[in-house]
């Protein structure tokens, strides 16, 4: 049986000294990682990249990363500026005008014509085959820059939309016809009227297409 | 047996040592290394907690190194790092949750604090299985108090609590400690058949 008062006593002489787990060069190699967390170099780098990530992202979404692959033809047109990468709303509007000017501002020019795509006769009587390889060249040209627009806009508008179908329908229709028509070995002439009528719908196209995208940057 | 606070190292190991002299730092580690353990294993308990703490106050006295004046033996300045370390722990929240969970009283850690060198074992490990059979604060607080010689304001301040909470906790533990080596003679057992 043990004293009382005297536990107090043999506290004291207990042992006050224990192995220590390990050496000084295992705890110089614990340390080490410990070091390294206070480092903040890497924290700042994936900082860095992580901002340089979100700008690039920001930029995207602003619709300043957008490239334009330009077509042969259009190059041949002497219209390399649409195919450069315009980044504003403003370099779009030059781009449609260079467009137009490009494919002869095709409202205009069926206006001067008469209604081209009303009368046959008038399409037989119209452009020559030199007309029509123009007219596909510039029809190119002005798909490739619609190419470049956004494919849908965030708000659709039902009565734009409804126009950019109706075109793009009479277009696929227009196609179609001109391939029977070689196919079935027709007049040229009628082939190229047929492709001045798909260069004044493509025209349209990238008008409507044009206004809607600039609706759609609008607040 | 060193006790920490007796500790010292001499001034030109420990110029050496600040200007990052490897074989100064390891002098000064094997120099204090084993009382630091040896207390950190006392007020931590469990083996694995020890050793964390351990490492954190070794740590925590190499890079500070630079600010001990030398007013007082470096062992006394590495104990009060220890002992802040593990009272640091003991009063987290946190901690204190999961050693109410974990704390069952086992014993088996006292046998890693024995001397091997032979004496009275017995006596020994009795003593070592009553510290052990508090719990965590109440041991922190009986250790740092009668035998590293603190006060009880001093208790108090690195606990964060009042001196009352010293006192009543020593109070306690002595209570218990009594009972361990005074077992209640129990009247019943000597029952007349």
């Amino acid at each position: 049986m043990h004293d009382s008062i005297d536990y107090i006593q043999r506290l004291r002489t207990l042992p006050t000294e224990a192995a220590p787990p390990y050496n000084w060069q295992e705890f110089q190699r614990r340390a080490a990682p410990a070091r390294v967390e206070t480092d903040w170099r890497p924290l700042a780098a994936a900082a860095a990249l992580l901002l340089f990530v979100c700008a690039i992202a920001i930029w995207g979404r602003l619709g300043g990363g957008r490239h334009v692959v330009a077509d042969s033809a259009a190059i041949e047109d002497g219209v390399q500026t649409w195919g450069t990468a315009d980044r504003t709303s403003g370099a779009d509007r030059q781009s449609l005008a260079q467009v137009n000017g490009a494919a002869g501002r095709p409202d205009d020019r069926d206006v001067a014509q008469g209604e081209v795509s009303g009368s046959p006769g008038a399409m037989s009587a119209g452009p020559t085959p030199g007309e029509s390889l123009v007219a596909a060249k510039r029809s190119r040209a002005i798909e490739s820059w619609l190419a470049t627009l956004p494919q849908e806009p965030t708000v659709v508008r039902v009565g734009t939309r409804a126009s950019v179908a109706g075109l793009e329908d009479r277009i696929a229709q227009v196609d179609d016809l001109m391939t029977s028509m070689r196919i079935d070995g027709m007049r040229s002439d009628r082939v190229a009227a047929l492709q001045q009528e798909r260069l004044r719908l493509v025209g349209s196209l990238a008008q409507v297409r044009y206004a809607e995208v600039v609706a759609s940057r609008s607040p | 047996m060193a006790r920490l606070t007796d500790i010292d190292v001499p001034v030109d190991v420990l110029t050496r040592a600040r200007s990052g002299s490897e074989g100064a730092q390891a002098a000064i580690y094997a120099a204090v290394a084993p009382a630091t353990f040896g207390l950190v294993r006392r007020l931590a308990g469990s083996k694995a907690l020890a050793e964390d703490l351990f490492q954190e106050t070794m740590m925590a006295v190499f890079q500070s190194l630079e600010s001990f004046r030398g007013e007082a033996p470096l062992g006394a300045w590495v104990r009060q790092i220890a002992v802040s370390k593990c009272l640091m722990y003991l009063r987290s929240p946190w901690h204190r949750a999961r050693l109410k969970l974990t704390y069952d009283g086992d014993c088996d850690w006292v046998e890693s604090l024995l001397p091997a060198t032979p004496g009275p074992r017995a006596e020994v490990v009795d003593l070592e299985r009553a510290l052990a059979s508090l719990a965590p604060t109440a041991r922190a607080v009986v250790w740092l108090f009668e035998v590293e010689g603190y006060s009880h304001e001093e208790i108090a301040r690195s606990f964060g609590r009042s001196v009352s909470f010293s006192k009543s906790q020593l109070a306690r533990a002595h209570a218990k400690l009594r009972q361990w080596f005074e077992p209640p003679v129990d009247s019943q057992t000597c029952t007349t058949l």
